[in-house]
């Protein structure tokens, strides 16, 4: 006897999900992998551009290059299909900590340096806040599809009680 | 090989853009050699006084910094770079004519 799942909007939802999924993952490749690149290209003046900063003064130079190989890490943890949850986690780490260093920037520093990488410096503070949160919830989107699809799958594999039933 | 598709196509994009972006920052600029003086913050509008030593001769613009020499606030431009020794020193360092680092 074999069990067919034959509810079609359910799968359709499924792949659909996956790929938003997959998407999100996408986007995020482009987002960290660019930031990584240019922050690596321009490592000096990323040093410096740290050093302005309050916080992050002392591990300037430390963090001018861990910074962009954790994003380049990450890039290819999302871009590895057996990796992605691991990167979609890291992913909305990294922009919960970036956010949160931005907001604090905004609320407690009079003057306020530069800081990304390439064209993400056409942006001020306030605008690239919104663009963090924009993605944070976008992590945290892709990262619950993955969790649910997950346990939609096993439900359906571990049931002995089939969704639809079809005799051959 | 699917599954790898969009991911292959943000990987493209991303290099792509990183290299693009980065011979747009590059293209064409001259360097130029600058002579740094001090500025004195504690007269209101800072001045480089009469006699500043050069703080950093015959560096590029690359490689000086604002930030060299520089022990108060971060967020203030300590150092005023002119090419060529100026004949006299501005009365304030937020002058129009003076070149920021």
């Amino acid at each position: 006897m074999i069990f067919i799942v034959r509810n079609n909007c359910t799968m359709r939802k499924l792949l659909t999900e996956q790929f938003l999924i997959e998407l999100i993952a996408s986007l995020f490749i482009l987002l960290f992998l660019y930031t990584g690149l240019s922050k690596l290209n321009e490592q000096e003046e990323f040093q410096i551009v740290l050093s302005k900063s309050p916080l992050l003064a002392t591990s300037a130079s430390v963090l001018s290059w861990l910074l962009p190989i954790i994003e380049i890490v990450t890039s290819v943890l999302l871009f590895l299909p057996r990796t992605r949850k691991y990167g979609l986690a890291a992913s909305m780490l990294l922009m919960a900590l970036f956010t949160l260093y931005i907001s604090y920037m905004l609320l407690f520093t009079p003057s306020l340096p530069c800081s990304c990488g390439g064209v993400l410096k056409q942006m001020n503070w306030s605008q690239h806040l919104v663009f963090n949160i924009f993605f944070l919830l976008l992590s945290i989107l892709a990262l619950w599809l993955s969790n649910k699809n997950k346990l939609f799958i096993a439900i359906n594999r571990n049931s002995r009680t089939p969704v639809e039933e079809s005799r051959h | 090989m699917k599954k790898y598709l969009l991911g292959i196509v943000a990987v493209v994009f991303a290099i792509g853009l990183s290299a693009f972006t980065d011979a747009e920052t590059n293209k064409g600029k001259p360097f130029t050699t600058y002579n740094w003086y001090a500025v004195d913050y504690s007269i209101p509008g800072g001045v480089i006084p009469s006699g500043a030593q050069v703080m950093l001769s015959n560096k590029t613009i690359v490689e000086a910094t604002a930030l060299d020499g520089c022990t108060d606030t971060y967020n203030l431009h300590c150092l005023r770079g002119f090419s060529g020794t100026p004949p006299t020193f501005p009365t304030a360092s937020y002058d129009a004519s003076t070149p920021k680092p």
